[in-house]
């Protein structure tokens, strides 16, 4: 079998698949792309880590059908080495060879039979849904940060996302902070659906209809297995086993104070503060009658204030936060106005923009001295 | 050209190296002056020589040899347990006693030291060798035991120097005599040349140290690592490695291993034996503020066959009782009934500093600042009570009974004549070193 295209279009999707090939398996098949040629012009390119797996397909010129793994890292390295204009791939299951024609360059790639690649979760016929995809991904995009990396609590690297009729819910934390958005989101599902989804597959999502400019996402949740497909690409996904936190017993019902400030101002001023706050230093807000005062200190490197003036009334407040993590969470808002509502030093503040459906609850850090 | 120097200049630097001569068994000796003269050996505890007397050495026993062979050897020889608290204060006063001499002191072990005394001659108002002597006859006469003392331009030629005439010799290389030292001494027994390098420099023809510093400079960068290029260049009479003066504060693991005898096979013995090392290896990290992210256990069967696992945890913890909760399902798959196991053992890895800056939302910080309180009060009752007043269940079995039974189940005899309250820590009955062992 034979494909030509266009080497841009195929150096771009090969760069999008090769994302989700495996880097560090034992598996040699995982570090390959498996392409298949279809009959009717188009190819798909297909390949997995077997957490995560994306299969897009492309245009192109074909003749005959058939499939074969190219080594993912290999091929992608080639292409971008020809110079623009088209590419000829000429396959040959049986040798299992790639041969790579552009102008009077020429390529041979060993590769492996198709029939090695792991088998990649089709979308249910019936349980599958759709959703728009502008809330879905300004969701991921704001919650997901707040999910874990350290792996040795798997449920907290994933999202917890609840999807209803008209509604999508997502919670993410690293047990620091606490990232919660409830928006409308109008779904083609009849009841409600609960799922733990890693925080790399949704950024992966997010990333692809972002690229896509796909208007809608199909969804399909199966057994620990989640499918998303968007604009002729299709994503699945490992879901998370266990029991995500209780994270409504974690919201205080009441907060002692809540001051309002303008986000950019905040976001200024703390970006500018975070500077003098390395090696784990805190960022110290100092609340006094009218003001705020924002200071961080690291010894031996220096340190650094900036106080502007704040509604905030009542005896002196001073409480510290890991520079990182307050401001990601204030980054997070998307309203003019953020509000940092705080009970005492030592219990958790929340951050939520004016009018706002997001909630950043964020631990303090102790501070001394 | 085989007699010229390899160095023209005496001493551009100056370190000595000091090793205590049988320094386990010198330190019974000392201790005991009826044992003074005998062939004296420790490790009875593990049924192995761990360190004898020069007398015993005489008589052909070597370390790590049998006592049932060393028996048979000497049958006259004196066998002792182990008494590590003595040896570890005898070995700090041994440092403190160079430290006069030099700030620039690096403990390579418990019975040797680098010191760099370079440019000490004024303030000591002595030359370099009469500095090495001074330093040589001080710590023979505190010790009522000898030092075999070397004296070099760098630590290389400085461990070759002290190793030259044992036991209590002094031997001064100056830069420009290393090549008569080196010319019939065998590669392997330059320090840091092991039994591979010397099995590949045996491949070009090298086998006596002065070949391989003869060798041209840039033949050696090409064909070495840095490690044994910076051999050769200290061959040469360069300093390149620098002492590490820090005096040991921090870990960057923690290992508690124990025999035990008679050898079992009950589950519940061992798991004992390795809670037991848990709590060891855990208390320690306690007192230097240090908690582990991943710990290895590891069990020895009678015929030397080990096994052993990792585990990581969740987040740093220096708490005996989650580690064993990690490790108990790990036990579980290890443990076979029908070995007869011999040790166990368990290694803390990645230490971290065991300070909490940054509470988390669901309470675990706080929970484990109450349990830092516990332990703080089970450590204060076990500095006041002793060691093995206080301990976790799990441990139970191991606690009940002394280590080793039979013969090799002895103890120090001070460890035996502890007043009430007293801990074994605290008394070592030599009345120039009072004190605790940290």
């Amino acid at each position: 079998m034979r494909i030509t295209c266009s080497r841009d279009l195929l150096l771009e999707n090969l760069q999008s698949v090769l994302k989700t090939v495996s880097t560090k398996s034992t598996m040699p098949v995982l570090s390959g792309i498996r392409v298949e040629v279809k009959g009717d012009g188009k190819i798909e390119l297909a390949s997995t880590d077997m957490e995560l797996s994306l299969r897009l397909t492309i245009e192109a010129v074909t003749d005959g059908e058939g499939a074969l793994v190219v080594p993912g890292r290999l091929i992608t390295d080639v292409v971008r080495s020809l110079p623009a204009g088209d590419v000829s791939i000429e396959m040959d299951e049986k040798e299992q060879v790639a041969a790579i024609q552009c102008g009077t360059a020429s390529f041979r790639l060993n590769c492996l039979p198709a029939a090695d690649f792991p088998r990649l979760p089709v979308m249910p016929e019936d349980g599958s849904f759709e959703i728009n995809s502008e809330p879905l991904i300004s969701t991921i995009n704001t919650v997901a940060r707040a999910a874990s990396r350290d792996e040795t609590r798997p449920v907290l690297t994933g999202i917890l996302v609840k999807f209803s009729k008209d509604k999508l819910k997502m919670v993410a934390t690293d047990s620091y902070r606490l990232s919660v958005r409830e928006t409308a989101a109008e779904s083609s599902l009849k009841d409600k659906k609960e799922v733990i989804i890693p925080r790399a597959s949704l950024e992966e999502l997010a990333r692809i209809c972002t690229q896509s400019g796909a208007e809608k996402i199909s969804i399909g949740i199966m057994d620990g297995q989640a499918i998303f497909t968007a604009a002729g690409t299709i994503l699945t996904s490992r879901l998370i086993e266990g029991q995500f936190p209780n994270y409504q017993q974690l919201l205080p019902d009441e907060f002692k104070h809540e001051i309002n400030m303008d986000k950019e101002e905040l976001m200024e001023a703390v970006g500018r503060i975070s500077l003098m706050a390395q090696k784990n230093a805190p960022l110290r807000m100092k609340f006094a009658s009218g003001e705020l005062t924002i200071s961080a200190q690291t010894p031996q490197v220096g340190e650094a204030r900036e106080t502007m003036p704040v509604a905030f009334q009542g005896e002196e407040v001073e409480i510290g936060f890991n520079p990182e993590f307050l401001r990601e969470g204030i980054d997070s808002v998307a309203a003019k106005q953020v509000a940092l509502r705080i009970i005492s030093p030592l219990r958790p503040g929340l951050i939520k923009g004016e009018g706002d459906d997001f909630l950043y609850l964020i631990m303090p850090v102790r501070l001394t001295g | 050209m085989g007699d010229n120097p390899l160095s023209i200049r005496s001493f551009p630097r100056a370190v000595i190296h000091i090793d205590a001569d049988a320094f386990f068994a010198s330190c019974e000796q000392s201790r005991n002056p009826k044992l003074q003269g005998l062939p004296v050996i420790t490790g009875k505890e593990r049924n192995i020589v761990a360190s004898m007397s020069y007398e015993a050495k005489a008589r052909g026993v070597v370390r790590a040899m049998r006592l049932s062979e060393v028996r048979k050897l000497c049958p006259d020889a004196v066998f002792l347990p182990s008494d590590y608290e003595t040896y570890s204060l005898l070995s700090k006063r041994f440092f403190s006693i160079v430290r006069r001499y030099t700030p620039d002191v690096e403990e390579y072990g418990i019975d040797e030291c680098f010191a760099d005394i370079t440019g000490m001659q004024r303030p000591l108002r002595m030359g370099y060798r009469a500095i090495a002597r001074t330093m040589k006859e001080e710590l023979d006469e505190a010790f009522g035991f000898t030092f075999s003392t070397g004296l070099a331009p760098n630590k290389t030629i400085a461990k070759i120097a002290s190793k030259w005439q044992k036991p209590s010799g002094l031997t001064v290389i100056p830069g420009r005599d290393i090549h008569e030292f080196l010319r019939g001494m065998p590669v392997e027994k330059v320090w840091g040349i092991g039994p591979q390098t010397t099995a590949y420099l045996a491949k070009f023809g090298i086998t006596k140290a002065l070949d391989f510093a003869r060798r041209d400079e840039d033949w050696v960068k090409a064909n070495f690592s840095k490690p044994f290029y910076e051999t050769w260049q200290e061959l040469n009479g360069r300093m390149v490695m620098g002492l590490d003066t820090e005096e040991k504060e921090s870990y960057y693991t923690i290992q508690k291993v124990k025999t035990f005898t008679p050898p079992s096979s009950d589950p519940e013995f061992v798991f004992a034996q390795l809670s037991k090392n848990v709590e060891n290896a855990t208390m320690k990290a306690r007192r230097y503020k240090l908690a582990a992210r991943e710990a290895v256990c590891f069990l020895k069967t009678q015929d030397f066959h080990g096994v052993g696992a990792k585990v990581k945890f969740s987040r740093p913890t220096a708490f005996p009782h989650e580690i064993m909760a990690a490790l108990e399902p790990v036990f579980q798959r290890l443990f076979k009934p029908t070995k007869q196991y011999r040790s166990t053992g368990v290694v803390l890895l990645k230490l971290t500093e065991d300070i909490i800056t940054q509470p988390d939302l669901f309470g675990v910080t706080a929970r484990i600042e109450r349990l830092a309180r516990v332990y703080e009060a089970v450590d204060g009752v076990r500095v006041k009570y002793g060691k093995h007043t206080l301990f976790l269940g799990s441990s139970f079995t191991a606690n009940k009974f002394a280590q080793h039974l039979g013969d090799r189940g002895d103890v120090p005899k001070r460890r035996e004549e502890l007043f009430k309250g007293e801990t074994e820590r605290q008394r070592i009955n030599i009345p120039m070193f009072m004190g605790e062992v940290k």
